[in-house]
């Protein structure tokens, strides 16, 4: 096949191959060289995703990286909200390890919420994140973060509100569009994925230890 | 009165004033010259507003030469006009800002873009110069499909991307050919470093 030269394309152009490219095709594109990464976080940003997740009596939700829970009952909720208003497919994979077999058919549960709907909440827009990542949600450094005790009071106070705002929005939000999910062993591993877009979550039990490694890795950044 | 007791009036066909279709002709950067329906023009942008401040009548385009558009050869302004007289009258896409943006190609389209990567990097500039957004969107995705499931060692011989250490080697030869001395002072420091000095100066 003859190649066509993407970079002496029209800017218009380039930018319509992007958007229009599956966003697994960009992470590798992007994957290419370091010129093709930068071309492409200033072209094609995609959307943060969020991911709230309730295993048990542990709870929380972050952007990206890896967290481990240490004890896990036996039910299990998940919560995903992203800030793209297009995206309204949500799957939910469950796979069990030790058998090798999937329970997608048996288990499968999509999580049934329009994100649409889910526009009000401000958890989202208050965070601080880096606006150059590929991610959105990647931060730079860790110490991007503000530190509480450098903050006035006031602008503590202003903190507080705000936190105050999303933990009630947010518990909203969970009593609106969570899905409960009732582990079929010890050893099961689930997969989150959002209908053609970005996300590709790996939920993973250890087994013996009963612990959870949970591992929020894009698949696209 | 009735419909029954209506005079009947015998209408001569030929008599009827037929509103004339409007064609334009162009020519390509190689003089090959083309006959376009003014509502196929409207696809291109660049080409309705270029008739449109033209104002010509019929008897004009007859009489005057055909216009010129320098930046399209033949072959791919035959392809840009047979997609515009296919898709004639149909509404320009409005572009919503969606990621990522779903375009279906049409059966049509999907013939006509069965050509050639030189031949569809062309048709795309073309699209992009005469500003027809669907033709361009359609093109696009053409280019993105080719990604499908490549890796990236793949997609560099795909889209003829270059490595690191090549980009790195091209801005080095950029940078040599705007100070063509650079080189020199950096074998002199080499050749000086080699000699045991300490010092350039």
């Amino acid at each position: 096949m003859q190649p066509i030269p993407l970079w002496k394309l029209p800017f218009v152009a380039r930018k319509n191959v992007f958007r229009q490219m599956d966003p697994d095709d960009v992470f590798n594109l992007s994957m290419t060289s370091m010129k093709s990464k930068l071309i492409i976080m200033k072209l094609h940003k995609l959307p943060p995703a969020n991911f709230s997740w309730h295993i048990g009596r542990h709870q929380g939700n972050f952007w990206n990286g890896t967290c481990v829970v240490s004890i896990v009952e036996d039910e299990m909720n998940l919560y995903i909200c992203f800030v793209d208003p297009n995206i309204n497919g949500i799957k939910v994979f469950v796979e069990d390890l030790r058998e090798g077999k999937s329970f997608v058919e048996k288990y499968l549960t999509s999580i049934l919420f329009d994100p649409n709907g889910k526009q009000v909440v401000p958890q989202i827009v208050n965070r601080i994140y880096n606006t150059k990542a590929f991610y959105q949600s990647q931060k730079k450094r860790r110490d991007n973060k503000t530190m509480w005790r450098l903050l006035s009071r006031k602008n503590k106070a202003g903190f507080k509100k705000i936190m105050e705002k999303n933990r009630v929005a947010q518990t909203k939000q969970m009593q609106d569009g969570l899905t409960k999910y009732r582990r079929p062993s010890e050893t099961s591993q689930f997969w989150i994925t959002a209908e053609g877009w970005n996300l590709r979550e790996g939920l993973q039990t250890t087994g013996f230890v009963q612990n959870i490694f949970f591992k929020l890795c894009k698949k696209s950044g | 009165m009735s419909v029954e007791n209506a005079p009947v009036v015998d209408v001569d066909e030929a008599a009827i004033p037929v509103e004339k279709k409007m064609y334009y002709r162009f020519e390509s950067n190689d003089k090959k010259e083309f006959r376009v329906s003014e509502l196929a023009i409207q696809q291109s942008e660049t080409l309705n507003r270029l008739v449109e401040a033209m104002g010509y009548t019929s008897e004009d385009v007859e009489n005057k030469p055909a216009i010129a558009i320098e930046n399209i050869d033949g072959k791919t302004l035959k392809l840009v006009f047979q997609w515009c007289e296919h898709h004639k009258g149909e509404a320009i896409p409005v572009d919503d800002g969606s990621v990522p943006k779903i375009v279906e190609i049409p059966e049509f389209d999907a013939k006509l873009m069965d050509i050639d990567n030189g031949l569809l990097f062309k048709l795309i500039w073309a699209a992009d110069y005469l500003n027809i957004v669907q033709l361009l969107n359609v093109s696009c995705k053409k280019v993105a499909n080719m990604a499908q499931g490549k890796t990236p060692a793949q997609l560099r011989r795909v889209y003829l991307l270059p490595s690191d250490e090549e980009d790195e080697a091209a801005k080095r030869a950029a940078q040599e050919a705007q100070d063509p001395r650079a080189r020199e002072v950096e074998e002199e420091f080499e050749e000086r470093k080699r000699q045991g000095g300490n010092s350039f100066f």
